[in-house]
């Protein structure tokens, strides 16, 4: 059975990133259609670690850093109106965030890329790097055998789970039409846009745009364009419900608005599509947050995850117009910037003309990249 | 230097033991690990800290488990207890014993890992003081506690009767014992299964010695309850019942003991990414095995209740079919008579098939497969989320376990879904229309079972993991 629909944009995906843009193309009058997978699909939506981030961002990508910054400075915006429009709070905390080294080798490699960051920003930036003293200065739980840290008071910490859910509600509130189940299987030009199959949907819209996460990648190939976006493995482990210990948010550890803390990562680059857990990396985990945080040991972990990081060859976000009206929108931090994605994004996809903030995200420059090396 | 062995076998209970038992016959090097404290399972938990003449008191069947359990711990095959799989990656099984983490390697794997007592979700179930009658029963085993104070029982099957014969025979009276079987004329279905009730008759006598029994004890046995609702503050303290023709009333109780029958203990085949199926007939989730127990992973074996519900007699024939398979799977030279073995195997399960099939007719969980779900029943104990929550995570866009998971955290706490998984289903299932099958369930990772980061970490010195030969 094929069933037709007709709509003036198809936000092509799922996930945090495609359900912020569709959000807010309906909040600009749109009439969309998301059209995603199944239940079973891989979301990194699903599995993230929740950070409002900026610090380490840039290095690769000097204009990432202001643009993540804009980002998180109207994120309180987003999560108030969340609250209002769709009685979520996704508990938004900006209380300032600490990057955690073990050991000197990897606070020197830590010093060095906020030295880059800096140093490629225009206007302010502050950040401080911290030796341990001054580390358990602000965080006393902190190991003694901890070398030190980077601390930025631009981050903080959401709950993913809870911005994913209202994002959807929202979606839905405003008159959206989400189509799960079997995802696009293809693309073709119609002389009024485009025409998407499913298997079971047949979607006829004027404009699409691709927030797939890695299944943008498919979808380029439709198109016959290439979009470099490859998995990156991330093992997290969550723990019973604990008190509150501390207010600043970490990289590798923190604490949600539910009670259980979330301790993290991997960064597995030869993981394929596997989203499964291993001991080695699950051992290392915990390893490293006891080292981290002792007071830890007796805290029971109730459940370890995979979920996969969708990466750019700089690690930074793609927006670009890769076919006339289909908009390419993908990141690894959807979280931290979805209050952009709302907004800017969104608008830029409404008006289909790019602002300048936003025009050097483009796939040239990796072309530009690989001639250069060529 | 990692510990090898040709087969091991997750369990203890009768399937786990008689797997081991055939292999080692068979010339095989297997290793048991149960998280239990002693061989036995769930039927004849705790078995060998009970001396015999104590043991009959919980009834003949439970008096030749123990002995069953014994002659097992006693014949030397290598079990060892408290060990709970916490993951299991290829042919390494990781396990973890007295807190430290242990590992072994096994050419084949036999999930023998039995069953759970099937949840029902009713209005208040979630209130201290109302607890599975199969799980008391084990506590009754381990122990010999009596509920304190004014108690029912509820649900269908053997075992709610069976259990209020029990306490009687320790001096303990329920109030009442609620019967929620939808079938409203479980004689009149005996008759189209008279075959397999004549071979069964032993079994079908039981059930109705044991309603005489309650009879003269003058204990109320009240039939066609299609709805419970317990209430109560902190705890239970009153139960109430509606029955078919409509009546309702309600007993002042503290505690309710509850039992409509189990279901597979699917956790550590679901997390091995093992192919299972919705059970329409069961509506719970089953493995899909082949006739000698292996299921869609190759190499691991999954036998008993485990791989579907038949019994504890049933247990010793689906092990016998899987330690062949292995055998032969593993080169052994196998005599004539390993071929009658299998047929002698397979015609037993058949046979406990066919009664099975006869008692679930007799026995309808009428709470489970009858009563709609209302919206403040609470779905996950664990995180508190209720059906309302539910339907509403699918009114959001849910279309399954996952999605409506995150949604809602449902599933996410300290079982990690072992109890809500296949009513969440259901549920989804009914809120979208959708099939069952094509609704899916959770997705189960490691660990099996909380571990702490210390535990994880596995930074304690080494330690030799422990036999246990009890004898
Ligand atoms: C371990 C880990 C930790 C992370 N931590 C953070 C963090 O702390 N802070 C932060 O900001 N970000 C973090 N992220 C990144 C963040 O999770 C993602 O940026 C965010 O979830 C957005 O993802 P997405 O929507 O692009 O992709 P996904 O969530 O992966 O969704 C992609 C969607 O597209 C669908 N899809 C794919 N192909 C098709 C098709 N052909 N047709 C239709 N639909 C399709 C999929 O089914 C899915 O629904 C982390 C990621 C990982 C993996
Ligand atoms: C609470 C309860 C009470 C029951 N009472 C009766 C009764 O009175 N009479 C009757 O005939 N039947 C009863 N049954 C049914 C009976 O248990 C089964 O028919 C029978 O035990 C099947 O044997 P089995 O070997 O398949 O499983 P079980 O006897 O259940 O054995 C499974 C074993 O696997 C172990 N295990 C599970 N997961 C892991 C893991 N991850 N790591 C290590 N070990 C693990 C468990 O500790 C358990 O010892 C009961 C079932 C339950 C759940």
């Amino acid at each position: 059975m094929n069933t037709s629909h007709k709509a003036e944009i198809a936000v092509i995906g799922g996930g945090t990133v495609a359900l912020s843009v569709a959000t807010g193309l309906m909040r600009l009058g749109r009439q969309v259609v998301v059209i995603d997978e199944g239940d079973g699909a891989s979301r990194a939506s699903r599995g993230n670690f929740g950070l409002v981030w900026v610090q380490g961002k840039g290095d690769m990508l000097p204009l990432y850093t202001p643009w993540a910054m804009g980002a998180v400075e109207i994120w309180p915006d987003l999560a108030e109106w969340l609250q209002d429009f769709t009685g979520i709070d996704v508990a938004l905390e900006q209380p300032g965030g600490l990057f955690l080294c073990r050991s000197e080798e990897d606070l020197a490699l830590r010093a060095k890329k906020m030295a880059t960051v800096a140093q490629n920003v225009r206007g302010a930036y502050s950040y401080s790097m911290l030796d341990n003293k001054a580390l358990r200065e602000l965080v006393p739980q902190i190991g003694p055998d901890v070398a030190g840290g980077s601390y930025s008071p631009y981050d903080g910490q959401a709950d993913p789970l809870r911005l994913f859910h209202a994002l959807h509600r929202a979606f839905g509130k405003l008159g959206g039409s989400y189509l799960p189940g079997a995802g696009v299987k293809a693309i073709t030009a119609t002389a009024r846009g485009y025409r998407l199959e499913t298997g079971c949907d047949s979607i006829e819209a004027e404009r699409i745009v691709l927030a797939a996460g890695l299944g943008n990648a498919d979808l380029g190939r439709m198109l016959g364009v290439d979009i470099p976006v490859k998995p990156v493995r991330g093992q997290i482990l969550v723990t019973e419900r604990v008190p509150k210990v501390f207010d600043l948010v970490m990289e590798q550890a923190r604490h949600t608005p539910d009670g259980t803390m979330l301790i993290g990562g991997s960064w597995e680059e030869d993981s394929g599509h596997d989203t499964a857990t291993s001991q080695e990396v699950t051992r290392r985990i915990a390893s490293d947050a006891l080292a981290f945080f002792p007071f830890l040991k007796r805290v029971n972990v109730l459940r370890s995850w995979g979920a996969l990081r969708i990466i750019s060859p700089d690690a930074s976000p793609i927006y670009d117009e890769v076919a006339p009206d289909a908009f390419l929108v993908t990141c690894h931090s959807g979280v931290s910037l979805a209050a952009v994605h709302l907004e800017t994004v969104a608008d830029w996809v409404d008006k289909g003309e790019i602002p300048a903030q936003m025009a050097d995200f483009g796939l040239r420059r990796f072309h530009r990249a690989k001639a250069a090396a060529s | 230097m990692t510990e090898t062995v040709d087969v091991a076998i997750i369990g203890a209970g009768p399937a786990g033991m008689a797997a081991a038992r055939d292999l080692k016959a068979l010339g095989l090097r297997v290793l048991v690990l149960d998280e239990r404290a002693g061989p036995g399972g769930n039927v004849h938990a705790s078995a060998l800290d009970r001396p015999q003449e104590a043991a009959s008191v919980l009834g003949g069947d439970y008096a030749r488990g123990v002995a069953e359990a014994r002659g097992f711990a006693a014949s030397g095959v290598p079990a060892r207890y408290g060990c709970s799989v916490s993951r299991v990656a290829g042919e390494t099984i990781h396990y973890l014993q007295h807190g430290r983490l242990h590992r072994i390697t096994a050419a084949r794997l036999v999930l023998a890992t039995g069953a759970i007592e099937r949840p029902v979700p009713f209005p208040g179930w979630e209130l201290p003081g109302i607890m599975g009658a199969g799980a008391f029963q084990l506590m009754l085993k381990q122990s010999r506690v009596v509920p304190a104070g004014d108690y029912v029982l509820c649900g269908t099957g053997p075992l709610v009767l069976l259990m209020a014969c029990q306490l009687l025979a320790l001096g303990s009276r329920p109030l009442a014992v609620l019967d929620t079987n939808s079938e409203a004329a479980p004689l009149g279905i005996g008759l189209s299964h008279l075959p397999t009730l004549a071979r069964n008759a032993g079994a079908v006598a039981k059930g109705l010695s044991y309603m005489a029994r309650l009879r003269l004890a003058g204990i109320p046995v009240i039939s066609g309850v299609t709805r419970l609702e317990a209430r109560g503050s902190d705890a239970v303290q009153a139960i109430r019942y509606t029955r078919r023709n409509g009546s309702s009333a309600s007993l002042d109780v503290r505690m309710v003991l509850f039992h409509e029958g189990v279901i597979p203990n699917t956790q550590l085949g679901l997390a091995l990414d093992c192919k299972h199926r919705w059970d329409e007939h069961e509506r719970c989730l089953i493995p899909e095995t082949d006739a000698y127990g292996e299921s869609s992973r190759q190499g691991t074996f999954i036998i008993g209740d485990a791989a579907g519900i038949l019994g504890a007699s049933a247990a010793p024939h689906s092990a016998r079919l899987a330690a062949m398979k292995i055998a032969q799977d593993l080169g052994c030279r196998l005599d004539d008579e390993a071929g009658g073995a299998v047929e002698a195997a397979r015609r037993a399960l058949n046979r406990e098939r066919r009664f099975r099939a006869f008692l679930d007719r007799a026995y309808r969980p009428g709470l489970a497969f009858a009563a709609p779900i209302t919206d403040e029943t609470m779905i996950c104990r664990c995180e508190q989320v209720t059906a309302g929550a539910l339907r509403q995570a699918v009114r959001d866009g849910a279309r399954g376990p996952a999605q409506a998971k995150v949604f809602t955290r449902c599933g996410m706490g300290l079982c990690q879904g072992r109890i809500c998984g296949n009513v969440v289903t259901r549920l989804i299932a009914e809120e979208t229309g959708l099939r069952p099958r094509a609704v899916g369930g959770y997705h189960i990772r490691f660990p099996l079972k909380p571990m702490s980061l210390i535990e994880l970490a596995d930074e304690l010195p080494m330690e030799e993991p422990v036999d246990e030969h009890i004898a």
